[in-house]
């Protein structure tokens, strides 16, 4: 028999967002905002900009496991992260489109393709590092640059090398530890009643 | 006799500092108004004149100044970041005066220049952000969020979170304990294997962040919150209510707002703001 997937709401359950969920976005605004700034903080490209970013993976898999609250995580934190490691407020403004894109796009595809968040098989590895760590990375980085370079802040010249340090510096991390905490902890978070089978509940 | 402290978001204030005499929310208000000037503004010498004023106000504020000094390597950073990336990657074209020759590559007085208002303008930005961060504690943003009529929610969630952010550092930490514990020299790593290992540290950190929301909630449901509030109806704002707006509080809301209607009007105006208009551009 094949197994029920973790996105399948169960009959007669009801699922309504709680103050769980409010709980569990704050203290991943919190998680995020401390993987965040020591990540722009220990290979800053300026800006903001890092070659090694860990939030990416709160990003991305608090987005997987808690829909929207965790996407809004994700583009909150950096905002802390961001200030934190000395960037002004409009940069990390214009990062938000970003970091949204990071968080939201992976979701959307684990629920769209119902891929396990636990990784039982090579699909679920596969949709996760196109959407997860390839995709979501590349439209951010571009958004970004591409911001940067509105602004001013950036030459058109150095667009690649900006584009570059922010999908390597993400990507890595969130190959990396993303795949971890999902083996990890998505076995613990699927049966836990934060775990958004949805978008809000 | 020592000086009273009253614990900031990166630091410590002293008590009797000036900058409390200003509301929470003309201080919140301070940081989103302000910040749009570097943004608006060009023009380095103003941006000069912004850094010099705000760390004035460090001053004025009782601000420890070496936090400032914390910042030191950002700072010097962000300058061979945008030098490097102005100089190597400015481009070149044939009217752009050469300094200097390195091989193919041609350092231009142009793109110097252009890296120089760059950073000028960067440092006015971050020095607002510290200043925010020097002068705010957690209770101060929620404060500010209540009086602009944000949402209980939303300005409950900003409160968990920044209250949050403590705790994942205490957790954090404990980590760090635990593995010194065991025997691991952090010292003795290299710079990579550092790197890697606070990446790791997510897991545990999510893991207790996961455990501690059901605490949180169980403690929110018990005391009587649902998600859109209370579930009593609407009460007095506490913390709110320790707070009053003051004569003071609106002078600077009006200065701060006169002077960005004045950036706004000159900039669409007029062309005195302009980068044309700068020293550094008759060079």
């Amino acid at each position: 028999m094949a197994q029920k997937s973790v996105w399948e709401i169960e009959p007669g359950e009801i699922r309504k967002p709680g103050t769980i969920h409010i709980a569990i976005m704050a203290l991943l605004i919190g998680v995020g905002a401390v993987a965040g700034t020591f990540g722009s903080l220990s290979v800053p490209l300026g800006y903001g900009v890092t070659g090694f970013w860990p939030g990416v993976a709160v990003q991305a898999v608090g987005s997987i496991w808690f829909g929207m609250w965790g996407v809004i995580a994700g583009f909150l934190f950096p905002f802390i992260s961001n200030s934190l490691a000395g960037a002004p407020l409009y940069v990390s403004f214009a990062y938000l489109p970003s970091n949204l894109i990071q968080g939201l796009l992976p979701a959307w595809a684990f629920k769209y393709f119902k891929a396990d968040p636990r990784l039982t098989s090579g699909r679920d590895y596969l949709i996760y590092i196109i959407f997860g760590v390839i995709l979501n990375n590349i439209l951010g980085a571009a958004w970004a640059v591409t911001a940067l370079q509105k602004f001013g802040l950036i030459t058109v010249e150095s667009v690649p090398l900006f584009f570059s340090g922010w999908t390597i510096g993400n990507g890595i991390p969130s190959l990396i530890f993303g795949i971890i905490l999902l083996k990890a902890l998505s076995p613990l978070v699927v049966g836990h009643r934060s775990f958004v089978k949805g978008w809000w509940a | 006799m020592p000086t009273k402290m009253r614990r900031s978001l990166l630091g410590y204030l002293p008590v009797d500092s000036p900058i409390f005499r200003l509301h929470p929310m003309t201080r919140l208000l301070f940081l989103l108004v302000v910040s749009a000037y570097p943004m608006l503004v060009r023009m380095p010498e103003l941006n000069v004149a912004g850094s010099v004023f705000m760390l004035a106000l460090f001053k004025i504020s009782k601000v420890d100044l070496r936090i400032i000094k914390n910042y030191k390597m950002a700072f010097v950073n962000l300058f061979f970041v945008i030098a490097i990336a102005y100089t190597f990657f400015g481009g070149y074209q044939p009217d752009y005066r050469v300094l200097l020759k390195l091989g193919p590559i041609k350092v231009c007085w142009e793109n110097l220049r252009w890296a120089l208002v760059v950073y000028i303008q960067l440092i006015f930005a971050i020095l607002i952000m510290i200043f925010f961060l020097c002068t705010m504690r957690e209770r101060d943003i929620v404060v500010g969020l209540r009086a602009l009529k944000v949402p209980f929610v939303l300005a409950y969630m900003a409160g968990l979170a920044l209250r949050s952010i403590g705790l994942s550092i205490i957790d954090f930490n404990t980590i760090r304990e635990a593995e010194k514990a065991r025997a691991l020299d952090l010292a003795a790593l290299p710079f990579t294997e550092k790197v890697k290992k606070f990446g790791m540290y997510i897991v545990p950190l999510v893991a207790l962040a996961i455990r501690r929301s059901d605490e949180v909630s169980n403690a929110l449901d018990s005391r009587g919150f649902k998600f859109t509030g209370l579930r009593s109806g609407a009460r007095t704002d506490y913390i709110l209510s320790k707070y009053e707006m003051t004569k003071l509080d609106y002078a600077v809301l009006a200065a701060m707002g006169a002077f960005l209607a004045a950036i706004i009007v000159l900039r669409l105006a007029t062309n005195w703001l302009s980068l044309e208009s700068s020293l550094l551009y008759k060079i």
